[in-house]
């Protein structure tokens, strides 16, 4: 297993050794023996986060954005310099590959980030364009910094005024006297940043901004505080949500950007893409899954419990084990792929994909849940998503609210 | 409806012809200035013309000559051709009909039904009812039949032919034309169903050669009624909406269309004429990975007197050199291993003017060789010194059986794989636009999805020619199979 460029800095911190392998490097999952203090990092503060193993791309050439356009669903050509989209990418039969973000750093120059890699994908799809694909994941290294603190650490130490960063940007500049990308983008759902460098600058990035966020109570953070934060935001999360294709056997477990919940990631009438003509014959017949927020009822969760003679027991962490989710008859009409107790709203949440049309908001569902080893059920609401959406993740202090942007 | 047909070959003007028929308005689009494309005869040498690149039309599917009544358009046959085998320190012979087990006459009927039959669908979802003829004519066959052809199709050609002949050199000289386009030598696996279809093909030669089929194909679409262009290549196939609405032509004249009928090849035409940025992604899949390594060279020679080998009497007209099978495997290697033919080099030749004298000045000769092991790619590529050398090979393999032919040589032309894929726009220099393999035949021709001639995700596209069902070296087949697709819908 490779480390990132901030190893020195995160092993010396991680005082738990609860270290997971996260696309062939090691990542921390909790810094502490519980993820508690850095979720509220992430929620109350800043949290600081190192991300530098998602795979990455950096997309070039005359033809880069409309090469985009074929493989992602979103239509790649419209966007500006200095703008990120967040998109899925599909197989011909329009099954969902994976979801990722593009960012249009110039005219001829994308990078793009996926959770899997998918380079032979990209090259097997260049015939016809003028384009050059390279695999950065091993010479940028990258952190999030997320939460309600998040723009006050990075503001006296960005040579850009950080007010008048929007939602969605990107753009060069220096941090600390170091050239990196600062891009406003995040999985927390909250205010929140990412910080892309050079490896070898990256301890001295690490070490500016724990500097500049000592006052303002900036946490390291890890993994599994991540996966509570996103759940609350209604991220989906590929191989747990829903899986990529090219790793499912049959196509039950397959899904389509409107059955995964991201059907708002399909610009669809426009030039030929990847995947087109079938999500068109698919909305034509009418999807039929998609992925909804659901909140169990904890009173009757509760009860479940006090029949066994227990106070509720909850997973400490967030949990990415599948249950069956019910009709109001007992037919099985969904899987809920993750779940969470939301510390701050004081929910118990998940996200499931279930037959439409048991996707209306409204809908009351059962959630399969086992109390000392017995399989029982729990009522659990469909709700909308996301669960947790404070107006400051979009706002702009110097555009104001009419200029947010999505 | 008016339809464009793309390519000026015998598949090109057999579906031009077919769907003028049937009173649809037809234009068919040639690149070259003379229709024909391999098959057309020209002149390679001041005074010398061949009849056609194409090797041969031993095979002219019985399906175009009497779909399209040939006959009425000044098409005649004669009987099979004699074929003199020589090797070198022997006294030639004349290849008798091969001694082919009785098994071959029994089956040879029912495969004949497959090539001139549309090949069946084996996508999903597809009826089951057309399977029901083929399948009925299989068990037809008899226990004792079907279980012969399974255990002799995926033979080796060599491993098969010696079963029933004895002889190494009347061996070699039968196995010959089973490998034509196959990327394979005798000891390939499954050559023998390359033999057995190859038997199933082979009808009454055509007098006057390919360059007479063209001829007679182009009477009969030019008296259907379709308009044929010489000299208007098509760049390419213009969409909208994902469905095709014409073609653009290479001197930018656009044409619209409702239907394009293509014959330049399968490949070719959904990789190279339709833009890649709108070709459906699962069709682009299908059709990537055909294969279509050119694996035979043709070499014009204009002779000053006739070719006689050591032994014959009279100038034969057709002429197969060879070694044992063992030398054929030989051959086979330096294709598949890029190399310029390191040894004797076996020769398919047609000598056309001791039947038509009129194709050379009076006296003088025409020698058709088809070079049946010459690779596509060879290290260092087809250079000026490569091609010198693969014609001194040809001479050297003429002089071993026929001294003092090389003195008889007045002029030549040399065209490689690498010349044919320049001169013709053959993907990969393959003669008939995709190997033939067991699985690139029927269902798998060109590939699976696209053996009905139609593009599913291009509505409007049609593919037609020799490397679609029924495969190639049939003149006219795969035209009209087309065509008849695209009228029934």
């Amino acid at each position: 297993m490779r480390t990132t460029p901030f190893h020195p800095r995160t092993s010396a911190l991680c005082t738990s050794f609860a270290w997971k392998e996260w696309a062939g490097y090691a990542a921390v999952c909790n810094f502490d023996r519980h993820s508690e203090r850095e979720y509220f990092a992430f929620r109350g503060t800043a949290g600081l986060i190192d991300i530098t193993p998602l795979h990455k791309y950096e997309v070039t050439g005359p033809d880069a954005a409309a090469f985009l356009a074929r493989v992602w669903t979103r239509d790649i050509t419209k966007i500006g310099v200095g703008r990120v989209v967040y998109s899925s990418m599909c197989d011909a039969d329009g099954w969902m590959l994976d979801d990722g973000t593009i960012t249009r750093l110039g005219p001829d120059h994308f990078r793009v980030t996926t959770s899997e890699p998918w380079l032979s994908w990209f090259e097997r799809h260049r015939r016809g364009y003028d384009v050059e694909i390279r695999d950065s994941q091993r010479e940028l290294a990258a952190l999030a910094l997320q939460g309600p603190r998040a723009r006050a650490v990075l503001k006296p130490i960005v040579s850009f005024d950080m007010d008048r960063m929007r939602f969605f940007r990107c753009r060069r500049t220096q941090l600390a006297g170091i050239d990196v990308w600062v891009s406003r983008t995040g999985y927390t759902g909250d205010l929140g940043y990412e910080i892309w460098c050079a490896n070898d600058a990256a301890p001295a990035v690490w070490d500016a901004l724990l500097g500049s966020g000592q006052p303002h109570g900036i946490e390291p953070c890890g993994l599994d505080a991540l996966d509570v934060v996103r759940i609350e935001a209604g991220f989906v999360l590929q191989g747990c949500d829903y899986v990529s294709a090219v790793s499912c056997i049959t196509d039950f477990s397959k899904s389509t950007p409107d059955d995964a919940g991201l059907g708002w990631t399909v610009d669809l009438d426009r030039a030929p893409f990847i995947g087109q003509q079938a999500i068109r014959a698919e909305r034509a017949r009418g999807p039929t899954w998609d992925l909804v927020g659901l909140e169990l009822s904890w009173p009757e969760l509760e009860a479940l419990y006090a029949s066994y003679k227990l106070p509720p027991h909850l997973a400490p962490c967030a949990s990415r084990a599948a249950v069956p989710v019910y009709d109001d008859t007992g037919k099985q009409v969904g899987q809920m792929t993750s779940s969470t107790w939301s510390p701050v709203q004081k929910r118990y949440l998940g996200l499931a994909q279930v037959r439409r049309p048991h996707h209306v908001r409204g809908t009351k569902l059962q959630v399969e849940h086992t109390v000392e080893y017995e399989r029982r059920k729990v009522r659990a609401t469909v709700v909308d998503t996301p669960f947790y959406d404070p107006p400051r993740k979009r706002l702009t202090p110097t555009a104001g609210k009419a200029e947010a942007s999505s | 409806m008016s339809v464009v047909v793309i390519g000026g070959g015998p598949d090109g003007l057999a579906a031009a012809a077919v769907l003028a028929s049937a009173g649809k308005q037809v234009t068919l689009l040639a690149p070259e200035d003379t229709l024909g494309h391999t098959s057309a005869g020209l002149e390679f040498h001041p005074g010398f013309r061949h009849t056609g690149v194409f090797p041969d039309a031993d095979n002219l599917s019985t399906l175009a000559a009497s779909a399209l009544r040939l006959d009425t358009h000044g098409l005649t046959r004669v009987s099979v051709h004699d074929v003199t085998v020589c090797t070198p320190g022997r006294d030639p012979l004349t290849l008798g009909p091969p001694r082919t087990p009785a098994l071959v006459g029994r089956v040879l009927p029912f495969l004949g039904k497959q090539l001139v039959a549309p090949a069946p669908d084996l996508t999903d979802g597809a009826s089951l009812v057309p399977l029901i003829g083929p399948a009925l004519g299989f068990r037809r066959l008899g226990a004792a039949d079907m279980m012969e052809l399974l255990r002799v199709a995926p033979l080796s050609v060599d491993d098969w032919v010696a079963e029933w002949e004895d002889d190494p050199i009347v061996a070699s000289a039968h196995m010959l034309p089973a490998l034509r386009g196959a990327w394979m030598g005798p000891r390939g696996p499954t050559s023998a169903g390359l033999l057995l279809l190859d038997l199933a093909r082979r009808g009454a030669p055509v007098r006057g050669g390919p360059a007479a089929v063209v001829a007679a194909l182009e009477a009969a679409a030019t008296s259907a009624g379709a308009t044929l262009r010489a000299g208007a290549g098509v760049s390419q196939v213009t969409l909208d909406g994902g469905r095709v609405t014409g073609v653009i032509l290479e001197s930018g004249e656009t044409l619209a269309a409702t239907a394009v009928l293509s014959t330049v090849g399968p490949r070719r035409t959904l990789m190279d004429l339709v833009s890649a940025r709108e070709l459906p992604p699962r069709t682009e899949g299908r059709i990537r990975t055909v294969r279509c390594r050119g694996s035979m060279a043709k070499v014009h020679l204009a002779l000053a007197g006739p070719l006689i080998p050591t032994g014959c009497s009279a100038a034969p007209e057709r002429v197969r050199i060879v070694g044992p099978p063992t030398a054929l495997e030989r051959a086979w290697d330096d294709v598949k291993h890029g190399r310029l033919p390191q040894s004797f080099m076996p020769l398919d030749i047609a000598q056309p003017t001791v039947a038509d004298p009129a194709l050379a000045p009076d006296g003088q000769h025409v020698l058709a060789v088809t070079v049946p092991f010459a690779a596509q790619d060879i290290d260092g590529g087809w250079t000026e010194d490569a091609r010198k050398t693969l014609l001194d090979g040809v001479l050297s393999s003429l002089e071993s059986v026929a001294p003092g032919a090389r003195d008889l040589v007045v002029g030549h032309e040399v065209l490689t794989p690498s010349d044919l894929e320049r001169t013709f726009g053959l993907d990969g220099g393959h003669l008939i636009h995709g190997e033939l393999g067991l699985d690139q035949l029927g269902p798998l021709r060109p590939a699976h999805g696209l053996a009905r001639h139609r593009v599913d995700e291009v509505p409007g596209l049609w593919l037609g020619g020799m490397g679609c069902h029924p495969g190639g070296w049939t003149g006219g087949a795969g035209g009209v199979l087309a065509a008849r697709a695209l009228l029934a819908g």
